[in-house]
């Protein structure tokens, strides 16, 4: 009885452990976990703040105080940035946990309710799908940028500064699930003329149960391959609008990011700070401030790259054969 | 009356032998009947007419898929630009307003009406400059529009340069050292921002680029030449406005600088654009062709293009003449459909280079609310940039998909069929 089912299963294993580039993504992203993991064991107390040296602006970034003959680690290990003097490679282990949880935060939901409109959209039909996808037209049209530039700009001044992270979450959100509605709306709609669902329908299947049952699962894949932009548009975000804050003002002001505190580790805040470092209004050439907390990114921008193409391919129907 | 009724062949005789109780009556129908002879037969006018019309109406029966679907667009683009409008309103009436409770508000329609009224009737406002100077808000944008326009033609210009042969040949030849390079590029460099790039080209090509332009004294990037350059040559030429760098004829530094003749500085100017150009270029040919890549592999597998091979036409033939040909309104769809991205790449690299261009603006009144005295400062300005940037979005979207479908009308139903 189980030995056909046992043995599909084994064939899906092998083909997800044969699968390079979803192999790369899977491992990469797990070593993030683990180092988040790692983070919130070791950290346990002050997860949520990083030290800082004002005086840094005095007396310039030290550089990496790593050295290998002999060995020893030093206190900046990979350098300190230069705005508020952050120990970077400390900075990046703490942020992690938070990175995880906020990107996660975001694009899950963001998923979540593309995938509901979509499928409703695409599944209904007719005067649904137009108001449904009228909806998702105004929503694509105004850029996640220019929202979060709102946010901060107009909301962000009057609020106690632990709201902001949860206003940033809840924007982003609300303003970036238009074009996974679309993509996963014209799979949906291809899918619903197909024969399957109509035997669905004409063995008494309800409308619901059509929709969530049939033509939900067969739908969600081609969202896979928006992830990552949605991705290295949040890391956009959230890398400018902070330097805009910054550069314009030219002063200490009391909103520089979307994150509770100056001294909150986030990957993209300590890259601003090393960004900061090495303008050239300032040249202070910290190339140290600016290049770890940037792999850091790109590494974990990369995993999750590998890991949603590497996911849609795999999850297609064609598994085995790949196009390219 | 009968001597035009004789010219105008057999229109005139049928009203002309009525009774004369009835010719009071009567009349307006002539009339009618006339002028429907009139116009549908014989008169030059209406063959001018019918000329001018004929081919429109062939048009329209010919492609009233397109049609329709222009028209369901332009309702939806109403909408959408209402939703923006109520987005707008939400952030700056609503918000920004009960955070000061200076003024009494408006109540919620009342306000949202007059909001959207004044945006589209072009009724903007003033901006006050360091709190004296008033200036009505569209001219003040229109001083930094023309440096956005100019560097984001020519920017796409180049991205589509590079991007239109690179996708087509590694699509064509899928699995090949450019495809997979190409593959590799684009995953890479989506996790590269525009930013990071930028700082990293003015750290390593500043001193050297200075150099090389002549422009070496006092420069922070910016589009025209710098103010000690300008004090060795002559000082500020009078066609250029000293407070807002405003280029006098048409406002586009490149092309006022070629009509006054002023080559060394048009050879500067050129070297500026096109180093963020290509900034620009940089990012967003790898973001373009994530698109496009796998809408040029499908387009290459049609079977035409295997019957055409089949005939012996020529591989490379195949490949641009007809391949490249099938591949345009895709590639003009996902301008569309990438624009948005565009311009947040472009408003980085403005902010960077220090470019005198509208979505710098957007960044920089962004920043300065922050500092001075709340939103209200700068309020007017934000709204009407984030309008129009939305609005230009929206058009440039709508636009390309028309165009698009208008080339490869097979596409459209396609679409109607629930394709992307």
């Amino acid at each position: 009885m189980s030995s056909p089912s046992r043995s599909y299963l084994r064939r899906r294993v092998g083909q997800y452990l044969h699968h390079t580039e979803l192999m790369l993504g899977t491992t990469i992203l797990g070593l993030y976990v683990l180092l988040a993991l790692v983070a919130w064991i070791y950290y346990r107390g002050g997860l949520s703040s990083m030290e800082f040296h004002i005086r840094v602006m005095a007396y310039g970034p030290s550089p990496p105080t790593i050295s290998f003959f002999p060995f020893s680690l030093g206190p900046y290990t990979l350098g300190q940035t230069g705005l508020f003097g952050f120990n970077v490679l400390e900075g990046l282990i703490k942020a992690t946990p938070w990175d995880l949880m906020l990107f996660a935060g975001i694009i899950i939901p963001t998923c979540l309710i593309g995938l509901v409109i979509g499928v409703v959209a695409g599944g209904t039909g007719s005067f649904v799908d137009d108001a449904l996808m009228t909806f998702t037209d105004v929503i694509l049209s105004v850029p996640p940028f220019v929202v979060a530039l709102l946010v901060f700009v107009v909301i962000l001044p009057g609020l106690p500064t632990s709201q902001a992270p949860l206003l940033f979450v809840a924007a982003m959100i609300l303003i970036n699930w238009a074009p996974y509605a679309r993509v996963v709306r014209a799979r949906a709609r291809t899918i619903a003329s197909k024969p399957f669902v109509e035997a669905a329908a004409a063995s008494g299947a309800g409308r619901l149960r059509i929709l969530f049952r049939h033509i939900l699962p067969n739908s969600y894949s081609p969202m896979l391959s928006q992830v990552p932009i949605t991705l290295a548009n949040l890391i956009i975000i959230l890398t400018v609008i902070p330097y805009v804050g910054i550069e314009t003002s030219q002063q200490y002001i009391n909103v520089v990011s979307f994150m509770p505190a100056i001294n909150f580790p986030e990957w993209t805040w300590i890259l601003v700070n090393g960004m900061i470092g090495f303008s050239p209004i300032i040249s202070t050439n910290a190339w140290w401030a600016y290049t770890f907390p940037f792999l850091c990114i790109f590494a974990f921008g990369l995993g999750v790259q590998l890991f949603c193409d590497g996911l849609e391919d795999y999850l297609s129907p064609q598994s085995g054969s790949r196009t390219h | 009356m009968s001597e035009s009724g004789k010219s105008r062949g057999g229109s005139e005789p049928r009203s002309e032998p009525a009774p004369a109780g009835t010719v009071r009556q009567s009349v307006p129908f002539a009339l009618a009947i006339v002028a429907i002879l009139y116009s549908h037969t014989i008169s030059p006018v209406s063959r001018f007419f019918g000329r001018l019309w004929a081919p429109v109406g062939r048009w329209v029966k010919r492609h009233h898929l397109i049609v329709v679907w222009t028209i369901r667009r332009a309702i939806n683009a109403v909408a959408q630009i209402l939703g923006i409008l109520t987005i707008l309103y939400y952030f700056f009436d609503v918000l920004a307003a009960s955070a000061s409770t200076n003024e009494t508000p408006l109540s919620v329609i009342t306000g949202w009406w007059t909001f959207v009224t004044n945006i589209l009737t072009g009724q903007w406002g003033t901006i006050s400059i360091a709190g004296v100077v008033a200036i009505p808000t569209a001219t003040y944008i229109g001083y930094y529009l023309p440096y956005s326009i100019e560097l984001a033609a020519l920017a796409l210009a180049i991205s589509l340069l590079v991007a239109y042969p690179v996708g087509l040949y590694s699509g064509w030849h899928r699995g090949r050292v450019l495809d997979s390079s190409v593959r590799g590029y684009t995953a890479v460099w989506l996790f590269f921002p525009a930013i990071i790039f930028s700082l990293i080209v003015i750290l390593f090509l500043y001193q050297p680029f200075l150099t090389y332009s002549g422009d070496n004294i006092n420069a922070i990037f910016g589009t025209l030449p710098s103010i000690g350059w300008f004090s060795l040559h002559g000082g500020y030429p009078s066609w250029i406005d000293p407070t807002y760098d405003f280029t006098s004829p048409t406002g586009f530094p490149l092309i006022d600088a070629a009509w006054h003749g002023a080559w060394s500085m048009e050879w500067i100017i050129f070297l500026k654009v096109m180093i963020e150009a290509l900034c620009i270029a940089v990012s967003y040919v790898a973001l373009f062709l994530r698109y496009a890549r796998n809408a040029t592999v499908e387009a290459t597998k049609a079977e035409y293009l295997r019957a055409g091979r089949a005939r012996g036409i020529p591989n490379r033939q195949l490949l641009w003449r007809h391949a490249g040909r099938r591949v345009i309104p895709l590639y003009i769809f996902t301008i569309g459909n990438t624009f948005g991205m565009f311009i947040i790449i472009q408003s980085t690299v403005e902010l960077i280079f220090n470019t005198q261009g509208a979505l710098y603006l957007l960044l920089f009144a962004g920043g300065q609310s922050l500092i001075g005295g709340g939103i209200q400062t700068q309020q007017a300005l934000l709204i009407v940039l984030i309008f129009l940037i939305s609005v230009v979005i929206l058009v440039v979207s709508i636009v390309a998909e028309i165009v698009a479908m208008a080339l490869d009308p097979a596409w459209l139903s396609e679409k109607e069929k629930g394709g992307t």
